[in-house]
């Protein structure tokens, strides 16, 4: 029951992490048509800036410089290239996004190498909070938690309370009509964009320190971004937020728990099967073997039974 | 009339692949009321786009005598244009009173209206300030979007289709509502399909045919005129 409640409380914290990720790139989306296909690359950069910018000052400071770097790229992406791109079509800008995730990636490899680097989770949060059962939850889990909250509530404000955030929503549905009432729409999106990776970014941060920081993270955490945005809708924070805590807890609570489908039919009381045939390998399979394949399961399965996704408008 | 708001010389537009203006020449003078007419299909919605710079456009539009060709659409609308779009494309998820307030955009003069303004001039956007603006009536929703044109203080609103599916007395309101608003100094370019409104607030008329203005002149010269009606306005 133990390990159960804290593969529930990681899997919520993978899933608030993912829902970083997956906000951003739902917003761009979603006012802009762009499915941003470099989104995760932005979040490997924000580990890795974070990582360069602790080791010259501290934590902290790469806590808020990073993804305020982050995002300044973004920004410049969004005005220099992307917007240029735009004239030629969707297809273009998804080519081009996609060519931008490659070039992050190789340039990370030289710039850092093709090994992780010791990117540490800051002394002062490292230390045990409190333990369940034996099994210690690190402060640092803690503060991830609360900075993916805060984000969360501070997003909300943004676009609820503020007249930036009227201005995305107006875009949503009629952006020509709100540029020709004399906003500068084009600008809007720069913001969106940069403001966008920059939470990718600032997932890099807090992130990339809890798991791994090397070149492959943004590839790992590009495809399972898309099962979630597809999956959740595209489009809709909300089906974002609810696909990120899903697919979050889900994962965890498959990688949490040992067990074949052999020890199943052993636990029943019968004799253990004979392994041997084709199939043989099914015996011996564990929840932590599909974990990585179930969430391309859920999206496929989804894809057939609801095409919008959860909560998404219209089809993908 | 005086020096023109807003003056088209040879104006060609496209519509994505589709070139759908020829030469459009036309004018608007202070305070005017200018309506302009033709059937489906002979580019009144895109000269308005074209005019607010959000379609690909060639020629000259002069904005009190600024010529604008080269202008984003924010750029245009802070020269003093107040645009009603057609469809009336209120924003939906946002009360009428967000939509309003989007309307006085960053750039706005002391000549912008307060809400107060706007709800005196039509108060029953007061009452449902708080209701998303996407369950409005027809009428309503049209209202609120020349409403919220209005509150950056525009000097020349363009009107794109008002009455369009709209019952025959809230057509008389927009109708009034337009004229009370020309009244208040504002010029009006009011692009309409039906000649209802048109004939009787509006002071000069040009009638569209294949891209190009085909008539200029007076509502009662344009209804002695039958060969024009029946060329280009009668179905």
């Amino acid at each position: 029951m133990d390990t159960f409640a804290f593969a529930v409380v990681n899997g919520l914290l993978y899933g608030m992490l993912l829902f970083m990720l997956a906000s951003g790139l739902t917003l761009i989306f979603s006012l802009m048509g762009v499915l941003n296909f470099a989104h995760a690359s932005f979040f490997m950069l924000g580990a890795y800036f974070a990582y360069q910018l602790s080791s010259i000052g501290n934590f902290w400071m790469g806590l808020v410089l990073a993804p305020l770097l982050v995002g300044l790229l973004g920004a410049t992406v969004e005005r220099y290239g992307l917007r240029v791109v735009h004239r030629h079509g969707h297809v273009a800008e998804l080519l081009f996004t996609f060519g931008l995730a490659y070039l992050i990636e190789e340039l990370v490899r030289l710039v850092w190498g093709r090994q992780p680097v010791p990117y540490r989770i800051p002394e002062v949060l490292d230390f045990p909070l409190f333990s369940i059962g034996g099994i210690d939850y690190s402060a640092y889990r803690a503060f991830m938690f609360a900075i993916a909250v805060l984000m969360f509530l501070g997003l909300l404000a943004l676009l609820k309370r503020t007249r930036v955030g009227l201005m995305v929503q107006a875009a949503l549905s009629h952006p020509d009509v709100l540029w020709a009432l004399g906003h500068n729409v084009p600008r809007l999106f720069m913001l969106v964009f940069g403001g966008g990776v920059a939470l990718a970014g600032l997932a890099g941060v807090i992130g990339g320190n809890y798991l791994v920081t090397e070149p492959g993270m943004a590839h790992q955490m590009g495809t399972i971004l898309f099962v979630i945005v597809v999956f959740g809708g595209l489009g809709s924070l909300l089906g974002a937020f609810l696909a990120s805590i899903l697919i979050g807890i889900l994962q965890t609570l498959m990688v949490a728990f040992d067990g074949t489908l052999t020890d199943l039919v052993v636990s029943l009381g019968a004799a253990a099967p004979q392994a041997t045939g084709p199939f043989r390998e099914i015996w011996t399979i564990t929840p932590a073997n599909l974990a990585p394949v179930l969430p391309y399961l859920l999206l496929v399965v989804l894809l057939i039974v609801r095409p919008r996704g959860l909560l998404g408008t219209r089809e993908t | 009339m005086s020096a023109p708001i807003l003056s088209l010389r040879g104006l060609h537009a496209f519509y994505g692949l589709s070139h759908v203006l020829h030469g459009v020449d036309l004018d608007v003078g202070e305070g005017e009321i200018v309506a302009l007419l033709g059937r489906n299909g002979v580019g009144r919605s895109t000269l308005c786009k074209a005019v607010m710079a959000i379609v690909e456009r060639q020629g000259s539009i002069r904005v009190r005598g600024r010529e604008t060709i080269g202008l984003e659409p924010h750029r245009v609308a802070r020269l003093g244009l107040g645009y009603v779009p057609e469809e009336r494309a209120v924003f939906p998820g946002l009360t009428v009173e967000q939509n309003l307030l989007l309307g006085r955009h960053g750039a706005a003069s002391a000549r912008s209206w307060q809400l107060e303004e706007v709800y005196e001039l039509f108060p029953s956007l007061r009452r449902r300030s708080d209701t998303h603006a996407e369950v409005l009536s027809g009428g309503e929703q049209q209202m609120l979007s020349i409403c919220r044109a209005l509150m950056s203080g525009p000097e020349l609103m363009i009107v794109d289709e008002p009455t369009e599916g709209l019952a025959p007395l809230i057509v008389e309101q927009v109708g009034d509502l337009l004229a009370e608003i020309a009244r208040r100094g504002v010029a009006i370019l009011l692009v309409e399909q039906k000649l209802t409104i048109a004939m009787r607030i509006a002071h000069r008329v040009y009638v569209m045919g294949h891209g190009r203005t085909v008539f200029e002149g007076s509502p009662d010269e344009l209804r002695t005129d039958e060969a024009i009606r029946k060329a280009w306005l009668e179905v």
